[in-house]
């Protein structure tokens, strides 16, 4: 995750990661990919 | 704290352009016949249309019999054409010309692009869709458009559920800016979209013909409407008009899914055609005079056709002048091009100020072009 956002997640988004089913996706479509 | 999603709901506020363009210069003589003309059936000894086939239109014009599917919007004042309609560019190149057309002259962008940003931007991620592939040259430059063959490939995709939908918007509500703005009409856009009924039946007893990939298009442009999603404006192509053999066997079939697929769409939409236009165009016409392998070469003037709620029907506008006195082309077999009396530019003005524009914004969607639009609707 952090390589993906070049930052540490923050605790949404690990939260989110292990809770939806599809993290990797999920992270991907997060708005802080999106800003990357 | 929650934001609301601000698409639209009021249906009366929300206008759509369908922009249907016929690729490959579709013959306007044939769509729209000048039956009454003798000259057109001594240019045309085998490819004419016949009087007794064509469905009447004025006295002067009979569309084509497989167009038939259109004489109902006719007769009720829905469907305006206009003939010897196209751009001014003389090149007779397919691509030159509808990228010319596409970009409304020689400007940067396409011309529905421009007229989408003219009207400021979309709140919906589905202000503006092409059914395709890749966006088309039109649509260029629009603040937000999206191109796909199917609304299901418009959603979470086979990742959606409950889980992942909650996760995703959970991420999105921590935004504070546009981001966690535009992301809220579009979680509610794919709400709406996954509410529609995509293989249901059409309403008012509309039939589409679904092994037809431009009827699904249009059926699936009507589901946008009726879904309130916030659709300003669509793009749907119709390729294979080009006809220089056998044009009859080429251009016959899409004729018929052309006016079946029109026809379906405005008895889906009913009374919400009230707000919804749909012009149809193509990059220019077909020689007059018809060619030794039974088809037509490219032309200038073709046939355009504006139909939907308000427009002056039941009647062809603009400038005709016949088909006397045809000159016969350079060193071409083909006798004649029917001329471009009507500026495609003159047809649109008037329909994309009927949809929000005004004129120092319709200057702007058509630059360098000095306006003589035609009167498709009452002031």
């Amino acid at each position: 995750m952090a390589t993906l956002l070049n930052r540490q997640p923050n605790a949404t988004e690990s939260d989110g990661f292990l809770k939806s089913g599809d993290g990797l996706a999920l992270i991907l479509a997060s708005p802080a990919f999106q800003r990357c | 704290m929650e934001i609301a999603a601000n698409l639209s709901t009021d249906r009366d506020a929300k206008q759509t352009l369908v922009v249907i363009f016929l690729r490959g210069a579709a013959d306007g003589l044939t769509l729209v016949a000048p039956v009454e003309d003798d000259n057109y059936h001594r240019y045309r000894p085998r490819l004419a249309v016949k009087k007794s086939e064509a469905v009447p239109l004025d006295g002067s014009f009979g569309l084509h019999p497989n167009l038939r599917p259109l004489e109902a919007a006719w007769k009720e004042g829905d469907l305006a054409i206009v003939h010897a309609a196209g751009g001014e560019s003389d090149s007779r190149s397919h691509f030159e010309a509808q990228d010319l057309m596409e970009h409304g002259g020689i400007a940067a962008g396409g011309w529905l692009g421009r007229y989408l940003r003219a009207k400021g931007p979309s709140q919906s991620p589905l202000g503006a869709v092409a059914l395709a592939p890749t966006l088309p040259d039109v649509l260029s430059g629009a603040p937000s458009a999206a191109a796909f063959l199917s609304l299901d490939e418009f959603g979470y995709g086979k990742r959606g559920g409950t889980a992942f939908d909650q996760q995703l918007q959970r991420l999105y509500e921590l935004e504070s800016d546009e981001m966690r703005h535009a992301a809220t009409n579009t979680f509610e856009a794919i709400r709406r979209i996954e509410s529609i009924d995509r293989h249901g039946s059409a309403e008012n007893g509309a039939t589409y013909d679904e092994k037809d990939d431009f009827a699904r298009g249009l059926r699936q442009v009507a589901q946008l409407i009726k879904a309130d999603v916030g659709l300003d404006a669509a793009s749907v192509d119709v390729g294979g008009w080009d006809s220089h053999f056998t044009q009859k066997t080429l251009i016959e079939p899409l004729m018929d899914r052309l006016g079946s697929g029109l026809a379906a769409f405005r008895q889906d939409l009913g009374s919400r055609m009230q707000s919804v236009t749909v012009v149809v165009m193509t990059e220019f016409g077909r020689t007059v005079q018809e060619n030794s392998a039974f088809g037509t070469d490219h032309g200038r003037g073709s046939a355009m056709f504006v139909l939907g709620g308000g427009v002056q029907g039941g009647r062809i506008h603009g400038a005709w002048q016949g088909l006397q006195s045809l000159e016969k082309r350079g060193s071409s077999e083909s006798y004649g091009d029917l001329p471009v009396l009507n500026n495609y530019r003159d047809i649109l003005a008037p329909v994309l100020l009927r949809h929000g524009l005004d004129a120092a914004q319709l200057g702007r969607v058509f630059p360098s072009f000095t306006f003589n639009p035609l009167p498709l609707y009452t002031a």
